[in-house]
């Protein structure tokens, strides 16, 4: 891939359960990051056991995965408040390096 | 003390910290929650010991709470070891390291409080509690409390309320690793404005401003005026007094004693009573909830009557906003996120006469001299505020005491906008395919089929909604019943639901009504638009609704205390409309079952309102998602009913609302006891007893389930709500295999044993 005229970055892939989706979003903000993408209807398995994706009348618990893409000087923060949160908290954190277009979106 | 820490990492400990706090949703959606909700993945055993160290009160029921059969020959009776004192709660690192009076708590919770309840009738704020406290008037209350030199460390803060509780947290001498301990026991000071800044944080989107508080406001005040009374030198932390914990086993054995005889009892009632009637005239679908219960075994005695259980809101996901409201109000469980928005609209040729109503109602609530009328009722103060704003809500209040009088505008004719809520109204037809597959009702229609939500009268009580429906979020049914009889009513989506295989005879109606609960009326509405030849079957209907309404009434006025035995339904009716009155019905008062399966197994039982019905066809769910449905959202619901019961009849100085004669509503955010002091939480005493009489038997939610056992397993094995549920003994649960007639019963460990549905006992294991 040609990466030349793309940005660096660290992409964070966040499951966790429906009703901490707002804690999430004051940690992340907080943290310094500005935005995400939540999505539902995650299901999969953990060292829990199953996760069902979606249910018929019940959207808070059911997983999502959030996903959130910041500079490289600002993903120590935002990881170590969530490895906080996740001592507590259910859920799973993958960090990957990424590429955007426009970095300014994301400062 | 490092403090250049990430503020994430802080927001991280506010969060943990109040998860052991309850949640409270607004007076005007009241609905009941499990108030240990947050600790759910802990079993419940672990879970109410955990929350009694930090909150204080009880655990357990005492033996005067719990049946007298159930509780004899316990080993408890005796002189002094039944009634541990309640536990004080958890003590702050200050009043650890200092005496108590120095510590000061009571003054700077009580000057909490008023900071908070000030902040929270600002309508006009736009910006953060924390920040809008930071004026010399509050630094001069603060000297007033607590003297010169916390008044001088109150303004020395900083204006952001994370960084105020970072430096107080460091100057109290709390390690990061202590953060969300100390945070905790913070927030047990005041659970009731704590449980208000939950729910602003986690369950609504509000911005700042206005009675938006947030829990970094509530630690960052108690926190900063703790810190403020730190002597120089005070000692280091000293050890917590140890509290005797020998009596708990014993108590928590007596409770599950008491829920034993309680499924001993269900099961032996609960047999498969054969065929329901031929050409039933109605198929009449009503809430779970276990007030429906009654109304619909009065009903199938009255004539050839089906009846279903099903979630009040009937499977529309809606926003509903009423004729003359400013805004909607959400008509969902509050685990959904509705996003259909359905306005009600003057019907075709009625839009002057709906002007004319809508020009009447809102000069009533902007005139002085008139509005009175309806503001006597309190739960019609909240729907006044929406159309005149939260300004005017304490006025309204002050007005509530003035004598009504007798008339208010008759509403005109309207309809449901159901065109306009969905880019693609064919979307309607996917909602009333769920619906219909969730509640079982996919063939043999009957002529009338009514979707029948409900609602409670009461006047001048800041609870009322805790009496209306749950699953429309506190509100009554009658939107919700009016959308979908209208939604299944339309050919188009008649039309749709055939090539899903549902096919509604064309001789099918389906009528909206509502139920209730205070005076036991059932309307039904629309009825106008009934087509002819169903004219005599309709008012048949209304008849026979009638008296069964007239049955179900006096049942209750027989069976609970503090009616006087004898009174007539014009009684019940002025009940429902007297200030005066504390105890307009018993609500949910004594629910103990939820019960899942074809109407077959409790058919002419008289469960005596203590159980919520779901109906279930479990031959037509063989993947067990329609069963998944049923127990991740109407029975989680159901439990939360039975936990804020529990939890406000067994500690009702943490989680219950003490005398309702004391109370003062705050706006919307909750009611106090008298002048001062915190938020109360969950239901007043006088909703769980009559004297030294409890009405509510404080036991935990037995849920039964008529499908294959594997089917069952399975269902827990993917959902994980479910095993936090049946795993941690939060609820019990029992099925029975209908194609066997055999009852099981699953223990925490995830195995089955046997129950003898005739001889009532555990048979194998």
């Amino acid at each position: 891939m040609n990466t030349h005229h793309l940005s660096p970055m660290s992409k964070l892939e966040i499951v966790i359960n429906g009703d901490d989706v707002a804690s999430i979003d004051a940690v992340l903000r907080a943290s310094g990051a500005v935005g995400y993408t939540v999505l539902g209807s995650v299901a999969g398995l953990g060292h829990s056991g199953f996760h069902q994706g979606s249910l018929y009348f019940n959207d808070r618990d059911t997983q999502r995965m959030v996903v959130c893409v910041v500079a490289e000087d600002r993903v120590d923060g935002v990881v170590e408040a969530l490895r906080e949160f996740f001592r507590t908290h259910a859920g799973v954190l993958f960090v990957s390096p990424t590429f955007v277009s426009r970095p300014e979106y994301f400062q | 003390m490092d403090t250049t820490t990430s503020p994430g990492l802080l927001l991280v400990a506010i969060r943990e910290a109040a998860r052991a706090l309850p949640v409270a949703w607004p007076l005007d959606r009241f609905v009941a929650v499990n108030p240990l909700a947050g600790l759910i993945e802990r079993p419940f055993a672990t879970a109410v010991r955990d929350a009694t160290s930090l909150l204080g009160g009880r655990a357990f029921p005492t033996s005067a709470m719990l049946p007298a059969a159930s509780t004899t020959h316990d080993g408890l009776d005796g002189a002094g070891d039944d009634s541990p004192s309640p536990r004080p709660r958890a003590l702050t690192t200050l009043e650890r390291r200092v005496p108590p009076s120095e510590a000061a708590s009571t003054i700077v919770e009580d000057l909490v409080a008023s900071f908070l309840r000030e902040a929270v009738l600002d309508s006009d704020a736009t910006t953060s509690v924390w920040s809008r406290c930071r004026t010399p008037r509050h630094a001069r209350a603060v000297r007033r409390a607590l003297g010169r030199q916390a008044e001088a460390w109150w303004t020395a803060q900083s204006d952001d309320a994370v960084s105020a509780i970072q430096h107080s947290l460091d100057h109290v001498g709390v390690a990061p690793s202590a953060w969300s301990d100390e945070l905790s026991r913070q927030f047990a000071r005041l659970p009731g404005w704590t449980a208000w800044a939950k729910w602003c944080d986690e369950w609504s989107a509000l911005p700042a401003g206005e009675d938006r508080v947030s829990l970094s406001d509530v630690a960052a005040l108690l926190l900063t005026l703790d810190a403020a009374l730190l002597p120089q030198d005070a000692p280091a932390l000293g050890k917590e007094h140890e509290f005797a914990t020998s009596d708990d086993d014993a108590l928590l054995q007596r409770l599950e004693r008491v829920e034993d005889d309680f499924i001993t009892d269900l099961v032996s009632s609960l047999q498969p009573s054969g065929e329901g009637p031929r050409d039933v005239r109605a198929q009449v679908v009503m809430c779970i909830d276990a007030r429906s219960e009654g109304l619909r075994r009065h009903l199938e005695e009255t004539g050839p009557y089906d009846t279903v259980g099903f979630a009040g809101f009937f499977g529309a996901p809606v926003r509903v906003t009423p004729l003359a409201w400013q805004e909607g109000y959400d008509a969902a469980p509050v685990l959904l996120r509705p996003d259909i928005e359905v306005r009600e609209v003057p019907r075709l040729g009625r839009a002057e006469e709906a002007a004319a109503y809508v020009r009447n109602v809102t000069a009533r609530v902007s005139r002085d001299d008139v509005s009175h009328e309806l503001s006597h009722v309190a739960s019609t103060m909240f729907v006044l505020a929406e159309i005149g704003g939260w300004a005017s809500v304490p006025e309204l209040v002050r007005r509530s005491l003035r004598a009504p009088s007798s008339t208010a505008d008759a509403a005109p004719l309207t309809d449901m906008d159901l065109d306009a809520a969905l880019d693609d109204p064919r979307q309607w037809a996917s909602i009333a395919e769920t619906s219909l597959r969730v509640m079982g009702l996919t063939s043999g229609f009957a002529p009338l089929v009514v979707l029948c939500g409900h609602r409670s009268s009461s006047a001048a009580n800041p609870h009322a909604a805790s009496l209306d429906c749950g699953a429309c979020a506190g509100h009554g049914g009658a939107a919700n019943a009016r959308i979908m009889a209208a939604v299944l009513n339309r050919a188009s989506v008649r039309h749709a639901l055939s090539h899903r295989g549902i096919d509604i005879p064309d001789g099918t109606w389906f009528l909206a009504g509502e139920h209730n609960t205070t005076t036991d009326d059932v309307t039904i509405f629309d009825v106008d638009t009934v087509p002819v030849p169903l004219h005599a079957a309709t008012e048949e209907l209304l008849r026979d609704l009638a008296a069964a309404g007239r049955a179900q009434s006096a049942d209750r006025v027989a069976r609970a205390p503090g009616f006087g035995g004898d009174m007539s339904r014009a009684d019940l009716r002025r009940r429902g409309r007297d200030w005066a009155q504390t105890r307009p019905e018993w609500g949910l008062a004594n629910n103990a079952g939820f019960i899942v399966g074809p109407r077959e197994f409790t058919r002419g039982v008289d469960l005596e309102g203590r159980c919520f019905l779901h109906s279930y066809r479990p031959d037509e769910d063989s993947d067990g998602a329609i069963l998944e449905g049923i127990l991740t959202a109407p029975m989680v619901v159901a439990h939360w009913i039975n936990a804020q019961y529990y939890f406000s009849t067994v500690s009702p100085d943490v989680y219950g609302a003490g005398d309702k004669t004391l109370h003062n509503p705050v706006g919307r955010v909750g009611v106090i006891a008298g002048e001062d002091g915190d938020l109360r939480l969950g239901l007043p005493e006088q909703s769980v007893r009559f004297g030294d009489t409890y009405v509510h038997t404080p036991q935990r939610l037995t849920t039964v389930v008529v499908a294959p056992r594997e089917r069952v397993d399975h269902v827990i094995a993917r959902t994980t709500v479910l095993r936090h549920l049946f795993d941690g003994a939060w609820v019990h649960l029992v099925v029975v295999d209908p194609s066997s007639g055999t009852w099981w019963r699953r223990l925490d460990t995830g195995n089955w044993v046997a129950l003898s549905a005739h001889n009532n006992k555990e048979s194998t294991s």
